[in-house]
């Protein structure tokens, strides 16, 4: 029966065989059109260079050549002269030409790798070979393996005898001495002088310097250099993604950036974690950051493992020319290019997740059924003021209808177990002789050890004319909760081409397609509520699951909490799941008219679509009163967007330029269809629509919005030292009024980079001294579409006939939300080896859309206005220290920290409650209001709360005392749930071949209200739910100093109700991540002719550090745990070989 | 910019912009039903202004039922036990609804649906608009101000409104504002009124009802005779046997019946799910005994309070309920307050397996079970019109004891097979005229109105299980709070304008 019930996707055994020949045909497309691209690369041009005939030094020349070419010079400054002067004019000519004439007389040499020009001296010496040297030949790597070439390799005491390695790395040079030492150096690598000791083969590994010179940030509408930005961005390479399991990029972002909150509070298969960046900026609007993708906001993200790197802009100097999108920060993702010769990578992770271990203990049978009949004694006894033999016999006869099953037996004289009429004698202790027969843990029924397999290949090619990247990834999860799953297919196919100086063309694609099936809540809301003497099947008399003729289970539909809800057999009857398709593609071009000057065009279209489904079978649960219900759902979208640039940008004696203009433009489209049916008698064979006996419910919508945005800024800087910025952009969004449609942004900023002042040149210890400062307005337009218009609804009917009834009081004035966004900073380097930023923020979000109220006898009642106010202050800091550099051991480490301060600064009218959260100027977004608990009455047992004394005026006396009664105790405002601070201490540790990292996330200062401690801690208000350990220590005659009330059947006290009992600190410190890997080095993999090989095994959420009682600490922002699945401790596998 | 701005330009697809709104004959049509929406259907789901509102805030505060605490939902125990504060959410409900009624009535009165070439229908129209405002304010006014006949309306009403503008401060004006407009909107109607007699819209005998009602009100007892006589000379009352099924659906003598349908309807806010405790979500309201026991025992009124699986068991096959049932005779379900299942039954309810379900009380045995409490609401009736007949000839200032005793026997004699003619006259025939219109409209929502329209002092009888069984006739709290929303945002109302006793 079960087998035809599933929903024939393209995940079984049958069409996975299909979706491997797919897969297949797809990898030859792909690969056939790299090998058509590495054909085409031999036709490009190669750069011609020009040169005036001015005497110069080597150093501008090079710079020069390096403009118009895309060739760069490595050489070593102990060598090469690179102040000598230099006479040359060329036009027009080939790279080697020039280099012919610089480099004819001199001791100069010069050869080509790929786009490397490598300088070395002549070394007379190979040519002049005496007798008594000595040869010495060996292979320069870096730390995984690669050989490198050019490097710079020459006798210590005699630097004119020197040579460089060829492109396999490999090098050959005559010395007079053989006990010489030889210098191995390369930029961006550390020296290393080795003894050749009379050895004729020395082998070395050059280990890279950890300091990233002049890091280039990916930008809005373009490219910046670190040490010149104004503005606050922090790039994140992709070696940060490979550090969690996840193929979502959010949750690989946890504790890498500050004044970045990732709230990756649940394994739930396919979701995503929220990110803050600098506070939430807004009441009703989406407090998500605006994601860019190779230039293209709404562009897929692709598969973490084809991100080269994100650039996250965090202040208005940086995100405002995002204009009306930017208020909430923006994350710039660049996916990876081709480069070098064709290559191949094959990547497989297997990861394997479970439940985390926690402090969260739920009562098995025997705890929970004397607690059950301790609650009818204290019921009967002190409620109803029963005698206490009365009481014990309201307790024996009542005990098994509360707990809806009686699980104990008793062993006749046989041998046979026969039901135990009575468990408990009248202490309420349990019979010795009772034998517990069946027990089912809710918790352990709802979980699962679950793997997720993630394949990954690609391809890519790249030369400094074309470049072509492609990749397949299949990502397979298993959720840790039963029949929750996502997959995902994708693959993205990036081009670049340089047809010549002027014109330059490429594209960039990505397709996609998931489907998998959400997480139901009511699994673990039962799993937590059902207690542990309801069975999830019906037994037989031998208390065995039953199986029904055809060998399926058969659930047990009666229990005394839900009665017909099982949730284990609606799992596995009912269907639930979804799937969708996205196609997106980018081309573009770029003109270059003249030195400086870049004219280019993009435009991209987006097409998704999906479906939805689900099924409630006929026979329990909430498929009945419809007899079976069927909805089928559809949905498409469009998302276009065009894009015009011009940049220019000029160097002249001191002075760098650079302006931007651009124009853009985008329109949205998506529409949904869904329809139910009801009736499915026949629904083992079929749940179509068409199968239903009737139509339920039809609907359908289509949702259009449009932007235009015009931008301009201009970058100014001086001599290497002063810099500003400044942008402007003006944005028309369909979202609002036709009067407040457009809305302009922009932002200045500055940067002083001190040590370029001749005052530092004496303070050596300092690298790197920048302060910068910005300021700036942005906007926020993610308020949903169509909130000005004033409306009546169509879909409503009276009579069977449409009914046009008022929907909306819209308000034509209705506009942005906007963030003025300050920020001071100063960024340091010392030693070498200590790298740090510290920031301050200041975020005013205003205009916020809030409901502000009419009078009701207008006719209305409400609209948004464009009224609330929100401040974001806070501190961040950003450490990076080389620890260990040198030797054979290297230990990078860095620490985050954020402190955010979030208050509410204006409200449309006064204070008001948003749902369980209460909302007050001067109280942050996060505060946690609610009755004070006071514990317990020591004489009576009963629940304390607090509440305020007041006079006869009814004004607060500042005193407080204590009720018995929730509904007299005060609201008290207890403490807010975002941190006071938090952050990461990330570590990077190599040795050898090894690489090992990990992370470790701390939090500190916020608070949680457990209200999953509620539910399960219900004292008897609840008394066939189950019950937490901790209720063990209730109230009685000999337990007066219990911390809870007295455990009553069907207690009436409320003490269960939202209040400070169940609030908790929510300072922890978590083992986010491990990983260990090995690099299999290049002569081992040569063999069997591989470039490279990478094992490593990663742990995630492995300890965790806290007082917390709930199941993990890491919750989401509103600081409740809910029903939902928290994080997983999983444990992966991965290897990554590149042919 | 212009093209821009066109580029900028979208409208939703599955709601019209009110400026367009009237702009069509479709969507004219629309809107007119939309008015009707409004009156019977929870526009959040929460709250039906005249299924639930209206209905019930008339009976509980009366002496012919009861109001229970905390079973379902408490939406009228406040007002049942003269306990209500700011924080009632009973008030705001009948406040916001009733003006938000009113606002889209006055949307089509003062557009004058000029894009219907149909002069007749637009005319008609707009005297449907008409008369639902008309109906509204009657209704509303009672709620939240004294009575006319009090001081002849010059107590504080309600805000008069009759332009459509959102947003606006109104202040209360009075009692006689509104009254004037109630009879300036019925008069226009009355005189434009198609004559096509719809009963699920407002129709000519619904607007001679509304006049009947209004002239009761002002104490011209000869006005509102006229006009009841003219509205049963249209709609006359029903036979016997229709009444033995109850009213849920659309009775022949309606003069206005609010209807809702499976799709238009959100599951228990309907007037029948009130009555009806199946499925635990009823038993909000019941019938104390001493009431109960007025009925005699050949009333067929007096079915009504069977037991619920008897009219459970019979429910699907209306035609053999009666006979079938009436073996159970007299099988009450409580013994002190009765639940009236039989006159306002769940049209919807099935039930496969009856005889199970009733035997075993346990309706997980059956598998097909449900009702999402479907169930009509009859908010003007014939009989209702005949009783004023017989109260205003009685009570005229030469009474016509004959015409009275006559059109009481109508309503009697339909009740009661074989019922003598009254030989009551003078204080005694009218007392018996009152008691009949309570016993035949009851839980309709009208006998409230009575007590105040009489200026009577409300005494409950003991089984109805509530400390406040005494009402003076002058017990501010009679009255609603004018509900703190508005006192907070509307300019023109402050806390010195709130009724008395809420201060």
């Amino acid at each position: 029966m079960k087998k035809n019930l599933k929903p024939i996707g393209v995940w079984d055994s049958y069409t996975l065989k299909k979706t491997g020949r797919i897969m297949r045909c797809i990898l030859i497309f792909l690969f056939a059109s790299t090998l058509n691209l590495i054909a085409a690369d031999s036709f490009s041009q190669k750069a011609k260079i020009s040169l005036t005939g001015k005497s110069a030094s080597l150093e501008s020349v090079m710079g020069e050549i390096e403009k118009q070419s895309e060739y760069v010079f490595l050489f070593s400054k102990e060598v090469i002269d690179i102040n000598a002067p230099i006479e040359i004019s060329a036009k027009d000519q080939n790279v080697e030409e020039v280099l012919d004439k610089i480099f004819q007389s001199g001791n100069i040499e010069y050869r080509i790798i790929e786009n490397k020009i490598i300088l070395s001296t002549k070394s007379e010496s190979r040519f002049t070979q005496q007798d008594n040297k000595v040869t010495v030949t060996g292979k320069v790597t870096d730390n995984k393996g690669e050989p490198i070439p050019g490097v710079n390799v020459f006798e210590k005491a005699n630097m004119v005898n020197g040579v460089i390695t060829g492109i396999d790395g490999s090098y050959t040079i005559t010395l007079a001495n053989p006990e010489a030492v030889l210098s191995f150096s390369f930029i961006g690598f550390i020296g290393q002088d080795i003894n050749v000791a009379g050895r004729s083969s020395i082998n070395i590994t050059l280990s890279e310097e950890f300091q990233q010179v002049d890091e280039v940030l990916v930008v809005a509408y373009g490219t910046a250099k670190k040490e010149s930005f104004t503005g606050s961005a922090e790039l994140v390479q992709s070696e940060v993604l490979e550090q969690t399991s996840s193929n979502m990029v959010a949750n690989a972002l946890v504790g890498r950036v500050a004044g970045v909150q990732v709230a990756n509070s649940t394994a739930e298969a396919g979701t995503t974690a929220k990110i803050r960046i600098r506070g939430n900026g807004s009441f009703t609007a989406s407090s998500e950051p605006l994601y860019v993708v190779d230039g293209v906001a709404g562009a897929p993200v692709p598969d973490n493992n084809d991100i080269e790197n994100l650039t996250i802009l965090k202040d208005a100097a940086a995100a405002s020319l995002y204009g009306s999108r930017a208020a909430n920060g923006v994350i710039i993702i660049t996916t990876k290019k081709g480069k070098g010769d064709v290559s191949f990578n094959v990547k497989y992770t297997n990861t394997t997740s479970w439940k985390s271990p926690d402090n969260f203990d739920m009562m098995g049978t025997d705890d929970y059924m004397a607690k059950t009949w301790e609650g009818l004694y204290n019921r009967s006894h002190y409620i109803d003021g029963n005698t206490k033999e009365d009481a014990i016999q309201y307790a024996h006869d009542k005990l098994i209808e509360v707990t809806g099953s009686n699980p104990y037996a008793q062993k006749d004289e046989s041998g046979n177990y026969l039901p135990l009429e009575q468990p408990f004698d009248d202490n309420g202790v349990l019979n010795p002789n009772a034998k517990l027969m069946y027990e089912t843990d809710w918790l352990d029924e709802a979980y699962r050890v679950a793997t997720t397999h993630n394949f990954h290949v690609s391809a890519n090619k790249g030369s400094e004319k074309s470049n072509l990247y492609t990749s397949l990834s299949y990502y397979d999860q298993d959720g840790i909760v039963i029949e929750n799953n996502y997959k995902r297919l994708s693959g993205i196919i990036n081009c670049d081409v340089k047809v010549n100086d002027f014109f330059e063309y490429g594209f960039n694609t990505n397709m996609k397609y998931s489907e998998g099936r959400d997480y139901n809540s009511d699994l673990l809301k039962h799993a937590y509520q059902f207690n542990p003497t309801i069975t999830i099947h019906e037994l037989d008399e031998n208390y065995q699951p039953k199986v029904d003729g055809k060998g399926n289970p058969v659930f047990n539909w009666k229990n005394p909490i839900y009665n017909d809800y099982n949730i284990h057999g609606q799992l596995y009857y009912n269907e639930d799941g979804y799937e969708s398709t996205s196609m997106y593609g980018a081309p573009y071009i770029k003109l270059t008219p003249f030195d400086g000057l870049t004219v280019s065009g993009r435009a991209s279209a987006r097409f998704r679509a999906g479906n939805k489904f689900w099924f409630n079978f006929p026979d329990h649960a909430g498929g009945v009163p419809k007899n079976g219900l069927s909805n089928k759902n559809s949905w498409e979208d469009k998302l276009y967007t065009g894009l015009a640039l011009a940049t220019y940008s000029k160097s002249f004696q001191s002075h760098s330029i650079e302006v931007k203009a651009a124009y853009e433009v985008e329109e949205f489209e998506s529409t949904e269809m869904s329809a139910t049916a009801k009736g499915y008698p026949l629904w083992e064979t079929s749940t179509e629509l068409s199968s239903g006996e009737e139509p339920d419910e039809v609907t359908s919508g289509t949702i259009e919005d449009s932007r235009i945005g015009y931008l301009f800024s201009m970058d100014y800087g001086f001599s290497d030292r002063y810099y500003v910025s400044g942008s402007f952009r003006r944005d028309g969004s369909s979202r609002f009024g036709p009067d407040n449609r457009w809305g302009n942004f922009w932002s200045v900023g500055a940067t002083w980079r001190l040590t370029e002042e001749a005052f530092m040149e004496n303070v050596a210890f300092v690298d790197n001294l920048k302060l910068r400062a910005s300021y700036g307005v942005n906007g926020n337009d993610g308020i949903g579409n169509y909130k000005y218009h004033t409306t009546y609804g169509l879909s409503n009917t009276y009579n069977d006939r449409v009914a046009a009834t008022f929907n909306r009081f819209g308000n034509e004035q209705l506009g942005w939300e906007s963030n003025e966004n300050l920020t001071i900073a100063v960024e340091f380097g010392m030693f070498n080896r200590l790298r740090g930023t510290v920031e301050y923020y200041d975020r005013i979000s205003s205009d916020l859309l809030l409901s502000k109220s009419y009078p009701r006898s207008s006719g209305v009642s409400t609209r948004y206005e464009n009224v609330g106010e929100l401040q974001n202050t806070g501190f961040e800091l950003a450490l990076d220290f080389d620890a260990v550099y040198q030797g054979l051991v290297k230990w990078r480490t860095g620490l985050t920290l954020t402190h955010n301060v979030n208050e509410i600064t204006k409200l449309a009218e006064g204070n008001y409650w948003d749902g369980q959260i209460y909302r007050a100027e001067g109280l942050s977004m996060y505060n946690l209001r609610m009755k004070d608990w006071a514990g317990v009455d020591r004489e009576t047992g009963a629940p304390l709360w607090y509440r305020d004394v007041v006079d006869s005026e009814g004004n607060p006396t500042g005193e407080r005392e204590t009720t018995d009664n929730w509904d007299l105790g005060s609201y008290y405002d207890k403490g807010d749930t975002s941190p006071l601070l938090f952050g990461a201490w990330n570590n990077e540790v190599s040795f050898k071949n090894f690489d090992f990292s990990f992370q470790v996330y701390y939090s500190i200062g916020g608070q949680a209200y457990n209200d999953l401690k509620g539910v399960v801690n219900h004292d008897g208000a609840q008394p066939s739910k189950n019950l937490a350990s901790d209720a063990k220590n209730s109230w009685s005659e000999t337990n007066k100093d219990a911390s809870f009330p007295m455990y009553v059947y069907n207690d009436p006290s409320k003490a269960w109700y939202r209040s400070s009992r169940f609030l908790e600190d929510l300072d922890y410190v978590k083992l986010k991540t491990l990983t260990l890997g090995y690099n299999f080095s290049r002569d081992v993999v040569e063999k069997i002719k591989l470039k490279g090989a990478r094992i490593y095994v990663m742990g995630e959420n492995l300890l965790t550090l806290t007082n917390f009682s709930g199941y993990d600490p890491e919750l989401d922002l509103n600081g409740t745990p809910g029903y939902g699945v928290p994080p997983a401790t999983s444990v992966s596998f991965g290897v990554n070989v590149t042919f | 910019m212009s093209c821009n701005d066109d580029f900028l330009d979208h409208n939703p697809s599955d709601e019209v912009s009110s400026d367009v709104l009237l702009d069509t004959e479709g969507s004219i049509e629309a809107a007119m039903n939309g008015l009707y929406y409004n009156l019977s259907n929870p526009k959040d789901y929460d709250f039906s202004l005249y299924q639930m509102g209206f209905a019930f805030v008339n009976e509980v505060r009366a002496d012919d039922v009861m109001s229970n605490d905390g079973v379902w939902n408490n939406l009228f125990y406040e007002a049942y036990t003269y306990n209500s504060s700011k924080a009632d959410n009973l008030g705001p409900y009948i406040w916001n609804y009733s003006y938000f009624a009113i606002d889209q009535c006055n949307v089509i009165i003062n557009d004058g649906l000029l894009a219907l070439d149909d002069e007749d229908k637009r005319k008609d129209y707009i005297a449907q608009a008409k008369a639902i405002r008309a109906m509204v304010y009657w209704d509303l006014v009672s709620v939240f101000a004294r009575p006319y006949i009090v001081d002849n309306g010059a107590s504080p009403g309600v805000p008069l409104i009759t332009l459509s503008e959102h947003g606006k401060s109104n202040a209360r004006g009075t009692v006689k504002a509104i009254y004037d407009q109630i009879f300036k909107d019925l008069t226009e109607a009355l005189a434009d009124i198609g004559s096509e007699s719809d009963k699920l819209r407002v129709n000519e005998a619904m607007i001679n009802g509304m006049l009947a009602r209004y002239y009761l009100d002002l104490g011209d007892y000869a006005k509102a005779m006229s006009f009841a006589e003219e509205a049963v000379g249209i709609v006359g009352p029903m036979s016997a046997n229709e009444l033995r099924y109850g009213l849920s659906g659309t009775p022949s003598e309606s003069m206005l019946t609010l209807v809702n349908t499976e799709n238009a309807w959100a599951p228990y806010r309907t007037h029948a799910t009130y009555w009806d405790d199946y499925d635990g979500m009823g038993r909000d309201i019941r019938i104390p005994i001493e009431f109960a026991e007025q009925f005699a025992y050949d009333d067929i009124r007096r079915d009504f309070f069977w037991s619920q699986y008897n009219w459970k068991k019979w429910a699907p096959y209306y035609a053999d309920a009666y006979e079938s049932a009436q073996q159970d005779n007299f099988n009450w379900s409580w013994p002190d307050r009765l639940y009236m299942y039989g006159k306002f039954p769940r049209l919807d309810f099935k039930c496969s397996d009856i005889e199970a379900y009733v035997r075993t009380g346990d309706h997980s045995y059956v598998s097909e079970w449900g009702s999402v409490g479907l169930g009509n609401y009859t908010y003007m009736r014939s009989s209702e019109m005949v009783l004023v007949v017989a109260e205003c000839a009685a009570r005229l200032a030469s009474p016509q004891t004959a015409k009275a005793q006559e059109w009481l026997h109508k309503i009697q004699s339909r009740a009661i097979e074989g019922a003598p003619v009254s030989s009551n006259t003078g204080q005694a025939l009218i007392d018996e005229i009152m008691l009949e219109k309570r016993k035949e409209l009851l839980g309709e929502g009208h006998r409230m109105r009575d007590i105040l329209r009489l200026r009577q002092d409300i005494q409950r009888p003991a089984s109805t299980w509530t400390s406040k069984d005494f009402i003076s006739k002058d017990d501010p709290k009679i009255l609603l709070p004018i509900p703190d929303t508005e006192i907070k945002v509307n300019e023109l109302i402050n806390e010195e304008d709130q009724n008395p006793g809420y201060k």
